[in-house]
């Protein structure tokens, strides 16, 4: 049984990881959209989060 | 360790001043940095820019920054020297030698992380600091002059520091009841479960730190969740590590993945931008995502994503009291012992007081214009200071030391289960909240 997980659960990085790349390389997610990204890992990072809570604030 | 041992390296800490140790200073030297930010007397730390949209390496470095970036190497070393001259004199002259060293790395990390098509993926300046140091570290090694330069500890809670400055509690109900209903209902269910599925079915009793730090990046917010949460619960830097590098490959995916879900199973903006808020670790990422959707979308994405990241530092206090009441007891020992509330107290990471301290007074006292102008200094010199860390840990970790982690594929088996279940319950939160059937919409 704890074979099989780690199989699976290795095949399952393994795609993971193909996928990560092939996103990455054809750039699927649009890194030219001007949006922040993946490596914005704080919200003081990504511009459009504080205006969004602004227009939300605003807005109720 | 076993319990004497941690006991007698507990009583000799709590018999040196606040002065002689590197736990409070995080706290001294973060007090100072906000101080002298908000005082106006520092500014922004000047760093390598954005480039790669149309745009070379060089205009990341332009001739007039550079003086700024020597700036921000003297202001750094100038505040780790101050702390290390109290507790740890005899290694200041090393330091001095060392530090720019590391220094070099990090601007080299910043400029590589800069590079915008590989960072809308991730790829930022934290992941090539840790490649640049694990590359030396398993290569050439790491030179001995170099190690004095490498102060993981003193980088990491002093960045922790300046981050509870932009924990801002006082944001948490921007969108009423019904995003605390997704971000906060949600996000410790799946902590809490994450953690005992470890405990319970995983059987990773030796590998608790790396539990709570791929739990937490899971089901909060990805990096700075699992470095807050992992340094709180004293985990082991790689662990720290391959938490944040199992979070990235799948949220790469997710960030691509998730909007073609939503559109193809045909669920509103409104639910689909709260559950890609809710379950995206990254939160530039979740902006991202969200904007493949639409506008409103994003704008509930995005905020869901700031409130959830308020719960940092709520599950970083938790995880550190519960660490050093109950769970350092487990570890050390199975006889049953009372830990004192003194002893709670000498074993608490004393970086989350400031951390805790920083967030509280950010909230609730100064003025949101103060925090407004100060943020972007603060942030500077946190982002920094994480790109040292994460030098630092590439410098002391070892591959093979990283690669016995994963052995059994636990961690990747926890962080599936963990976000399958994130997933499901996040998609039922925000239906529930954001579908307009049982509450009405707060906009």
């Amino acid at each position: 049984m704890g074979k099989m997980r780690a199989f699976f659960t290795w095949v399952i990085l393994a795609a993971a990881i193909v996928a990560a790349l092939l996103i990455t390389v054809f750039d699927t997610g649009g890194s030219a959209s001007g949006t922040s990204g993946a490596g914005d890992i704080w919200w003081v990072d990504a511009p459009e989060v504080e205006q969004s809570y602004r227009d939300t604030v605003n807005n109720r | 360790m076993s319990r004497e041992k941690t006991q007698g390296k507990q009583n000799n800490l709590a018999k040196l001043t606040i002065l002689q140790q590197e736990d409070w200073w995080a706290v001294w030297l973060g007090v100072l940095i906000i101080g002298l930010v908000v005082a106006g007397w520092l500014a922004k730390p000047v760093l390598p820019g954005r480039w790669g949209q149309g745009t070379g390496i060089f205009s990341a470095v332009p001739p007039e920054i550079l003086t700024g970036i020597v700036l921000t190497g003297l202001v750094s070393l100038t505040v780790f020297a101050l702390s290390i001259f109290f507790y740890g004199r005899k290694s200041l002259g090393k330091f001095l030698l060392a530090f720019p060293v590391v220094f070099i790395l990090a601007i080299a990390a910043e400029l590589l992380g800069g590079y915008t098509p590989l960072r809308h993926y991730g790829i930022n300046n934290v992941i090539w600091a840790l490649v640049l140091g694990l590359f030396i570290s398993n290569t050439v090694k790491t030179p001995e002059f170099l190690k004095a330069g490498v102060r993981t500890e003193l980088y990491i809670k002093t960045g922790l520091v300046l981050l509870g400055a932009s924990i801002l509690f006082d944001r948490m109900l921007a969108l009423g009841a019904l995003g605390l209903g997704v971000a906060w209902m949600v996000t410790p269910v799946v902590l809490v479960f994450m953690y005992w599925f470890s405990q319970k079915y995983l059987k990773m009793q030796e590998q608790r730190g790396l539990a709570i730090a791929v739990a937490s990046a899971t089901s909060v917010c990805g990096v700075s969740a699992a470095i807050a949460a992992g340094t709180a619960a004293k985990a082991k830097k790689e662990e720290i590590s391959l938490a944040i590098s199992v979070t990235l490959i799948f949220t790469i995916i997710m960030m691509v993945a998730m909007p073609a879900v939503i559109r193809i199973a045909g669920i509103s903006d409104t639910v689909g931008g709260a559950w890609l808020g809710g379950t995206i670790d990254a939160t530039g990422a979740v902006v991202a995502s969200a904007s493949m959707l639409s506008e409103q979308a994003m704008e509930i994405a995005s905020v869901i994503k700031m409130i959830q990241n308020i719960l940092i530092g709520v599950i970083a206090f938790a995880v550190a009291v519960i660490w050093v009441s109950v769970d350092e007891k487990g570890v050390a020992t199975t006889e049953k012992v009372k830990v004192s509330p003194l002893e709670i107290w000498n074993r608490l990471p004393k970086f989350i007081i400031g951390f805790i301290g920083a967030s509280l007074i950010f909230s609730f006292v100064v003025p949101d214009g103060v925090v407004q102008a100060s943020s972007g200094a603060i942030n500077g010199f946190r982002n920094f200071f994480f790109t040292l860390a994460f030098v630092s840990i590439g410098l002391e970790s070892n591959f093979k030391k990283m690669a016995g982690m994963v052995k059994g594929g636990s961690p990747v088996t926890l962080y599936i289960v963990g976000q399958t279940v994130n997933l499901v319950l996040t998609l039922l939160a925000a239906y529930v909240f954001f579908s307009g059937q049982f509450f009405p919409l707060p906009f």
